[in-house]
């Protein structure tokens, strides 16, 4: 008879009980550790789009310049300027979401052997994907600017100034809010159970029945 | 008699690709204006309305206006937004127990009961919400913009999981 002392049970209270003081955990370091991603957000987002740096304003988020520039008339204090934009912490922050909820679903039995390294390369899995969704956010912003028109599934009102650069297409623009509802609505939620699937057979194996290169037979 | 390419690759690959598929196509949903408009939105609304009637029913005081949620004491108020109505997770877990290899009418039973439980926990997480934004708009933040969020994805999860088990049962039984 199946009772409390399963596996899935097993692993559910424990990756329950694990992911309360990791959630904790992960709050108190999470300015943290989104200072310490930045560098890479901002090398990505460079190769990715108009977008010059991404500085740090202490308690207030980030500040992306991009390359777009100001159509302003000469003497005015925006003449030969660049468009920026902020990234507010609520962006950073959420975007991290996966690692606590990841960490608890790896910890939780059945483990995998060599723990550690398979941390490691969440932990490098989860920045490259951090990287890619801070792309996915600016994108939509950028495309905001270049177009200068409201964005509200990306939570963006009309710029309040014109960019020097030719607006993007209905494909574009499509791919802008795709990508900003799934970096920010999405892949936190759904990156941890996807990571911890693919670097835990033993986990496919008993609660998917996939194992290795065949389908493993339930129990 | 040939099989589909599909067909003839691995379970667990054809899994991934077929949950990546149904997935994007999950995300894409909600961002297509008339699906947003006629089916989203309502939606949406729909969850101001019944959280407020659920309020009612064990003898609280609320009321619904618009995407408004409101205690009548006018202690607090929460506006239910895209993001709010938990139709990301739900498209996930469909696509999941979709692409899951199960017989189809499993999978269908399972999505509607998952999608259904995950619902009903979305509800009890406004609810919360709701009398959350009365207390402290700090602790408000936290468990709106991050710490629901994480505890429905645990949910989702667990129910995909506990959903295999339950369709792999009768298999295990009659081998």
């Amino acid at each position: 008879m199946p009772g409390v002392r399963s596996p899935l049970h097993r692993f559910a209270l424990f990756a329950m009980l694990a992911l309360v003081p990791l959630f904790g955990l992960w709050w108190l370091s999470v300015d943290v550790l989104t200072a310490a991603l930045r560098p890479a957000a901002a090398w990505l987002a460079q190769q990715l789009l108009p977008i010059t740096t991404i500085e740090a304003r202490p308690g207030q988020g980030w500040m992306v310049r991009t390359s777009l520039k100001l159509v302003a008339t000469a003497g005015s204090p925006q003449f030969g300027h660049s468009a920026a934009f902020d990234m507010a912490n609520y962006y950073c922050r959420r975007l991290t979401l996966a690692w606590p909820a990841l960490l608890a679903l790896l910890l939780a039995p059945p483990r995998p052997r060599h723990l550690i390294l398979r941390i490691v390369v969440a932990a490098a899995a989860l920045s490259l994907l951090f990287a890619l969704s801070v792309s996915a956010v600016a994108f939509c912003r950028v495309t905001a600017l270049a177009n200068h028109t409201a964005v509200p599934a990306c939570d963006t009102d009309v710029p309040p100034f014109l960019v020097a650069t030719p607006a993007y297409g209905p494909v574009a623009f499509f791919a802008a809010r795709f990508g900003y509802y799934g970096a920010l609505f999405f892949l936190p939620l759904v990156a941890p159970a996807i990571l911890w699937l693919a670097l835990n057979p033993l986990a496919r194996m008993m609660f998917l029945g996939f194992g290795g290169r065949r389908t493993a037979a339930p129990d | 008699m040939s099989q589909s390419p599909i067909r003839r690759l691995p379970p667990a690959l054809r899994f991934s690709l077929m949950f990546a598929a149904l997935a994007a196509t999950a995300i894409a949903m909600p961002v297509i204006d008339p699906i947003q408009q006629h089916v989203v939105f309502p939606f949406t609304l729909s969850l101001a309305t019944v959280s407020a009637a659920i309020i009612r029913w064990c003898g609280g005081s609320a009321s619904a206006l618009y995407d408004v949620l409101s205690l009548t004491s006018g202690c607090g108020a929460v506006r239910i937004a895209n993001g709010c109505n938990a139709i990301e997770i739900s498209g996930l877990l469909a696509a999941a127990m979709l692409a899951y290899p199960a017989p189809l009418r499993a999978r269908l039973f399972g999505v509607i009961a998952g999608v259904g439980l995950l619902q009903g926990i979305n509800l009890l997480r406004i609810i919360s919400l709701l009398y959350l934004s009365c207390w402290s708009q700090a602790w408000f933040a936290f468990f709106h913009e991050y710490a629901w969020d994480a505890a429905i994805a645990f949910d989702a999860l667990m129910i995909f999981l506990g959903w295999q088990r339950w369709q792999a049962r009768p298999r295990r039984a009659a081998a």
